[in-house]
């Protein structure tokens, strides 16, 4: 799949090294929450990205990127009227019409919030299709809390959003401590609650015991794994967790898929 | 700040499965108590009086260090317990513990506690249990704390160091 030139609209700094890019897409960009896009740095290379938009905007598509080595750093030193290469959207998306009816609980550690945010602007346009929406979101400190406008919209919007941070820092009011302390009995209905987490693996692992003690079922917790990959296509293999493709099987997957995988020490 | 009575105590996480007979052991400990955002349930330094068992509301541990804005390390909702320091000497208070909103909380009297428990080794040995378990949680919650994931997530690559 060869990419599609695309030029960035806008950068939005989130805060010190990520950087939300906003492409400018002609027509409309339609994806699935949940799915990625592989973005090439023009003589840098080629990494996966999740798509974080609104799935109904139209002439844009958005990820924030998080500079950790050479590919994602050029891309968060790009400026309004440069381009990229765009291939995708690939992969399986969250299962969100498996929530029709019942309640939403999203879990987010750090920038894990990002491929959730399609999710969260869905819930918003719809709120009546889903009993209870909560989100809880744990990141380092107050200065590293992703989309805060976003966040008090959604509270706005009778979404439940639950904030902690790993460290305070003088003023912060909100919550400090892990991002399990903030599920609490009563805040949905385990029966009918479909619970959907994204964010560093250890934190995924934590967050999914502590929703299966608080009554959700197994198969109702599904997680994405940001393994890294190449081709995005499932032809190099280099994403192979267990069985599993994450570009093509993933990257969100059912707890019951990749429990087993996530306990083993080498994969 | 009103007494308690022994069903309110049995429908508590904290004393399930526990006798009618030792439940009214340990009811005369404890008082039902109130308490305004900003206002100090446990003060740091002091000795190890009472423990508190959050009914509504939420609470921060924090710590005093002179001359600076305390530093919130842990906020706590209901459920949860504060003061478990009175189990071990020197028994002191390690952290103020502050309302941040309106709090009830269940305040035991600790060295009522320690008689109920010491008269009844049976007691004792369950209610030890219970607070371990709390405190075994906390641990491990602080341990996830100071991984510091979110800070330097390439740190916790499954694939890193794997010749990639
Ligand atoms: C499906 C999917 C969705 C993703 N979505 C996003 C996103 O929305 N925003 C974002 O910033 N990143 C996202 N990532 C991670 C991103 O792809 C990697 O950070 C990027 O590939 C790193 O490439 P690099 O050349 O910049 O760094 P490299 O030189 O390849 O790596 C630099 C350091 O980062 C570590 N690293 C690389 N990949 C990952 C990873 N997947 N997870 C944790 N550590 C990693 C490496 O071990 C190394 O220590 C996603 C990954 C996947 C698989």
């Amino acid at each position: 799949m060869v990419p599609r030139v695309l030029r960035v609209r806008e950068c939005i700094e989130e805060m010190e090294g990520v950087v939300t890019l906003v492409l400018e897409a002609p027509g409309h960009f339609a994806f699935e929450p949940g799915q990625f896009n592989m973005l090439y740095a023009f003589g840098a290379g080629e990494v996966p990205i999740s798509i974080t938009g609104d799935p109904t905007e139209s002439g844009v598509v958005r990820h924030t990127v998080r500079s950790v080595g050479q590919v994602s750093h050029a891309l968060t030193r790009l400026r309004p009227g440069m381009e990229l290469g765009v291939r995708g959207p690939f992969g399986r998306g969250w299962p969100l019409e498996r929530a029709e009816g019942g309640d939403l609980v999203l879990a987010a550690g750090g920038l894990g919030l990002a491929p959730l945010r399609p999710v969260l602007r869905q819930a918003m346009a719809q709120r009546s299709r889903f009993g209870r929406v909560v989100l809880y979101y744990g990141t380092r400190s107050p200065e590293t809390l992703l989309y805060r406008e976003e966040l008090a919209q959604w509270q706005g919007a009778d979404i439940e959003v639950q904030v902690t941070v790993d460290r305070a820092t003088p003023g912060w009011q909100g919550h400090v401590g892990v991002v399990t302390d903030l599920m609490q009995p009563g805040h949905f209905d385990p029966g009918s609650a479909l619970a959907l987490l994204c964010g560093p693996e250890v934190m995924m692992r934590f967050s999914a015991l502590r929703l299966q003690e608080l009554g959700v079922a197994t198969g109702c917790i599904h997680l994405s794994m940001e393994r890294n990959m190449h081709c995005g296509v499932g032809l190099c293999g280099h994403c192979q967790f267990g069985p599993k493709l994450v570009c093509q099987d993933g990257p969100v997957f059912p707890l019951e898929e990749v429990e087993p995988l996530m306990k083993i020490r080498e994969l | 700040m009103t007494q308690v009575a022994t069903p309110e105590l049995a429908e508590l996480e904290l004393f399930r499965g526990v006798t009618a007979e030792r439940l009214e052991a340990v009811a005369p400990c404890a008082r039902r108590e109130r308490h305004e955002a900003g206002r100090l349930l446990l003060r740091q330094g002091d000795e190890a009086a009472s423990l508190h068992l959050l009914c509504s509301g939420s609470v921060s541990l924090e710590l005093v260090v002179p001359g600076r804005a305390p530093l919130v390390l842990e906020t706590l909702g209901p459920g949860e317990l504060v003061g478990a320091s009175w189990l071990l000497p020197p028994a002191r208070v390690h952290f103020d513990v502050r309302a941040r909103e309106a709090v009830e909380s269940l305040r035991f009297d600790t060295g009522c506690l320690q008689r109920a428990m010491e008269a009844d080794p049976g007691l004792g040995y369950l209610f030890c249990r219970r607070f371990m378990a709390v405190v075994v949680r906390r641990l491990q919650a602080a341990r996830v704390q100071l991984m510091d994931l979110y800070g330097h997530p390439e740190l916790f690559d499954p694939q890193r160091g794997r010749g990639r």
